[in-house]
């Protein structure tokens, strides 16, 4: 937990708004990465972001102070976006999609080709992730992208270690499938 | 080399979540399998393309504009509340001390004689009026919330604390609300008397909820909110309370 976490939880406990505030500036970026993976929209993020700290703000109550605020956060954040992509599922086709295919047909001339393909890969990323079962989304994006520990995933979603690793497992596998006929023996894009 | 580490070993050693003594090994071995370091660089090129993936960072002023969207969704606090139960009490003893005044000064006068009664009652009437309209101000939008509350808070064992503030804070409402009801029969306000005495009824049951509180104790109070339109009555009589004190403010 960040240093300060404690305090300004404690502070917006006893109703402090400003104490609140602060939770929010620090945690709503890592938030909104994390809701932006699930929903593959940034204004579907943002409402994700919204919905997660008005829910914390009103179970902070429950809240443990030993526990990590931000881990926490994760939990309320990962449900509150399985719960819009659910009741939001005409809007089936992430944005990040759609400007892909608008992109790519216009890229000609030097370097189209490598474009081409890191548009099609990127698309397969997305496509690749939407197909994962929420937990196996949440487990996967909370480890590759956030960072967070098989324990810290175990607490954030309430799963036992060996369901945690084996969401993880089980979605990197998918994503191998997915994703080795474009990646394996071209070089990494860092490199391209 | 007669160990290799499984799929799920090097998932966990790509994450670095590998037991010390497992993530030597695997080092090592990666150095001499030519097939086990081959789907490691597999596995490094999935997951590294995964990575390079793109979130868009939100602009500068994002955790502004998130706050501006958040704070105006928080409920109301409930420091704010407990401090609106002080004035609220404050009022109500304002209310009884003017109301006593005004009364005793009417009587007065009335037995001096030195002024007319009509005047004296019409000025008794107004004060009145004013302190009343000023309490049930407050008085009926902390009834809304908490009606609204009880139409929508369950009595969980996850939330405890939910129904015990609802139950502390209806015994308050009743408290004052009896004084209101009081005050509004005496200064002729028969209707705003009457739906104080409707709520009246409804407060005392959320007050005396029971603490294992079941979806039928619930379900019966919900009716009765709803079977005697306590919320529309509530709303109706605070948007009229707020005319009236707009029309007393510009009649000055």
């Amino acid at each position: 937990m960040h240093p300060d976490d404690a305090a300004a939880v404690a502070r917006a406990r006893r109703g402090d708004e400003d104490a609140f505030r602060l939770l929010v500036e620090r945690h709503s970026r890592s938030i909104y990465r994390l809701a932006y993976r699930m929903t593959g929209r940034a204004e579907d993020a943002e409402d994700v972001v919204q919905e997660a700290f008005v829910k914390a703000y009103k179970q902070i109550d429950r809240f443990e102070a030993r526990s990590n605020f931000g881990t926490w956060l994760y939990r309320i954040a990962f449900n509150c976006a399985v719960d819009y992509t659910r009741t939001r599922q005409h809007r089936d086709r992430p944005e990040s999609l759609d400007v892909l295919e608008r992109r790519a047909p216009e890229t000609k001339g030097p370097g189209a080709d490598d474009l081409v393909f890191a548009t099609e890969i990127d698309g397969s990323i997305q496509r690749a992730l939407s197909e994962l079962s929420d937990e196996e989304r949440a487990a996967f994006l909370m480890r590759h992208y956030q960072g967070c520990t098989i324990d810290e995933i175990c607490q954030a979603l309430d799963l036992k270690t060996n369901a945690a690793k084996h969401a993880v497992f089980r979605a990197v596998r998918k994503m191998r499938a997915a994703l080795e006929p474009f990646v394996v023996g071209r070089p990494s894009r860092a490199q391209a | 080399v007669n160990w290799h580490p499984t799929e799920d070993e090097l998932i966990l050693h790509y994450y670095g979540e590998a037991p010390n003594d497992i993530r030597s090994a695997t080092n090592a071995h990666l150095a001499a399998c030519a097939s086990c370091a081959e789907a490691w660089r597999e596995l490094n090129a999935v997951l590294g393309a995964v990575t390079a993936v793109p979130v868009p960072e939100p602009g500068e002023g994002f955790e502004r504009i998130m706050w501006a969207r958040i704070s105006r969704e928080l409920p109301p606090r409930r420091t704010g509340w407990f401090h609106g139960r002080l004035a609220l009490g404050a009022l109500a003893a304002a209310l009884v001390a003017v109301i006593g005044g005004t009364m005793t000064w009417i009587t007065l006068t009335r037995q001096s004689g030195d002024n007319p009664p009509a005047v004296a009652e019409a000025g008794g009437t107004d004060a009145q009026e004013r302190v009343l309209l000023t309490a049930l101000s407050e008085h009926l939008p902390q009834t809304e919330i908490l009606l609204v509350e009880v139409m929508n808070t369950q009595p969980t064992a996850a939330e405890p604390d939910a129904w015990t503030f609802l139950r502390t804070t209806a015994d308050e409402l009743v408290a004052s609300g009896r004084l209101y009801r009081q005050t509004a029969r005496q200064t002729g306000e028969l209707q705003v008397a009457n739906m104080l005495e409707d709520l009246e009824g409804v407060l005392v049951e959320v007050a005396a909820t029971p603490d294992a509180a079941d979806w039928r104790d619930v379900d019966f109070l919900r009716a009765r909110i709803e079977d005697d339109a306590l919320l529309f009555k509530v709303r109706a009589v605070a948007s009229d309370i707020r005319g009236r004190q707009n029309r007393l403010t510009y009649s000055e």
